[in-house]
């Protein structure tokens, strides 16, 4: 995680923190293999995404914005215990994340994606420890099965991303490395 | 030997030691035909570690729903098996890496959340390869970058350094060691097995430990890779590692393999991070 001004995690099991005042919005940081979605403002926030891929939905109308933070691409790595955390894995927490999206008023026509990470986390290394490349193909898939149309697509490379989503107009600020952020 | 190399090394030997029982658990698992009485009476030497082990014994998680609690160190052994109790003196032995290494961009409990991933990584590895030193594994695991915590404040000063450089290699160049010495250093003055300290110094460098402790040090440095890949906190230098391709030649292993291994590394992490707390 390469960022120059590491930002402390909140550590509460439940992040969604309302403020006090109306002026301030709410925040919530996404793990590894979690996912939240926020509906009208507020702020999705995840961390250091190496060879993981952070995918970030939205619906413009509806103002639903959901983020997830994949590890891995296939729910058929984990064998039995996938099914305990189903948002670690590409091909099961974007359908998870799309359909808590849908419950909270999103319509499955004008949710539109985003997505960022899935870096190459080491110099050589071998196909072996690929990872994020294998996640990058697997999230592509799962996004096309779920016939989402993709505005944003940052991936790749060897550079660690977090990503800040703006629940209210869908637009996310990727940091890298040396401080350096912009707004897709 | 320059002043910068002096000071690091007068440093490390200011980090506190784990208890000394560590070094004489890890050694008399590794003896293939010890009992049970070899593992009670070594932790008898230890008030700190024989109060935890009973506590532990004694806790809902393990406690006998009927009858009196567990008051011998032999019972509790018995109940919690050897594995748990070198876990147990491990945490204890490990809490040095909660102090953190903010040089390295691991703040509050960052270091020892990436030790602990690392330690589980290397358990499960050597499980897939059949190695019988499976409590060092886990031990190298929680010390692997016990020299950042020595290396941080310097690093801290540094320029980060471009994606095309190794960061161990940057600190070699910038400061004439780096913190795998540095770790061997440490962990070699606590008596912890030459397994133990080999796999510290070469674990970014395996192809150039010497023959007799290869196996762990590749054990080591693909579950360095393996924790910084399930780990939302890599620090400033997390990427800035070269993986020796030729890891696969010694932990014969599939890419499934390796992902199958990401997944349960996440899904131990957080009840072994509980125990450890407990």
């Amino acid at each position: 995680m390469p960022s120059a001004n590491p930002v402390m995690r909140p550590k509460s099991p439940d992040r969604t923190v309302a403020r006090p005042t109306r002026f301030v919005q709410p925040e919530h940081a996404i793990g590894i293999g979690e996912l939240h979605v926020l509906v009208g403002s507020g702020t999705l926030i995840t961390f250091a995404l190496g060879s993981c891929v952070g995918i970030c939905l939205f619906d413009a109308s509806a103002q639903v914005a959901g983020m997830i933070h994949i590890m891995l691409p296939s729910a058929s790595v984990g064998g039995a215990s996938s099914s305990h955390r189903p948002h670690v894995f590409a091909d099961t927490g974007i359908a998870a994340l799309r359909t808590k999206m849908l419950a909270q008023g999103a319509s499955p026509t004008a949710i539109r994606a985003k997505v960022f990470g899935g870096a190459q986390m080491f110099q050589a290394g071998g196909d072996l420890l690929a990872v994020g490349k294998r996640n990058v193909l697997a999230t592509r898939k799962a996004v096309w099965k779920l016939k989402l149309a993709v505005d944003v697509q940052d991936v790749g490379g060897r550079e660690a991303r977090t990503l800040h989503m703006d629940v209210s107009s869908g637009r996310v600020l990727v940091s890298k490395p040396g401080n350096r952020r912009e707004w897709v | 030997m320059s002043t910068i190399v002096e000071k690091l090394l007068k440093r490390a030997e200011r980090v506190t030691p784990p208890p000394k029982v560590l070094s004489a658990l890890l050694d008399i698992v590794a003896e293939p035909n010890h009992q049970r009485a070899d593992v009670a009476r070594i932790v008898a030497t230890d008030a700190t570690l024989s109060g935890a082990l009973l506590k532990l014994a004694n806790s809902p998680a393990f406690a006998r729903r009927s009858g009196n609690p567990f008051a011998s160190i032999d019972q509790a052994l018995a109940v919690l098996g050897e594995e748990e109790v070198v876990r147990l003196a491990l945490g204890l032995g490990a809490k040095v890496m909660k102090e953190g290494a903010t040089g390295y961009g691991l703040v509050e409990d960052q270091l020892w959340e990436r030790a602990l991933r690392t330690a589980l990584a290397a358990e499960q590895i050597a499980v897939r390869a059949d190695l019988q030193a499976r409590a060092q594994c886990y031990c190298m695991g929680l010390f692997l970058d016990v020299g950042k915590l020595v290396m941080s404040a310097a690093v801290a000063k540094m320029h980060t350094p471009s994606v095309d450089s190794t960061f161990d290699g940057v600190e070699r160049d910038r400061f004439g060691i780096d913190h795998a010495e540095l770790g061997a250093q440490i962990v070699q003055r606590w008596k912890l097995p030459p397994a133990v300290v080999a796999a510290v110094r070469y674990h970014h460098r395996p192809a150039e430990a010497p023959a007799e402790h290869r196996a762990i040090c590749f054990v080591a440095h693909l579950a360095d890779s393996l924790a910084t890949m399930t780990s939302g906190a890599a620090g400033i230098d997390g990427m800035g590692y070269a993986v020796d391709p030729n890891w696969v030649q010694h932990l014969p292993m599939t890419s499934n393999d390796t992902m199958e291994l990401m997944f349960i590394i996440t899904d131990k992490f957080e009840s072994a991070a509980r125990s450890l707390s407990a």
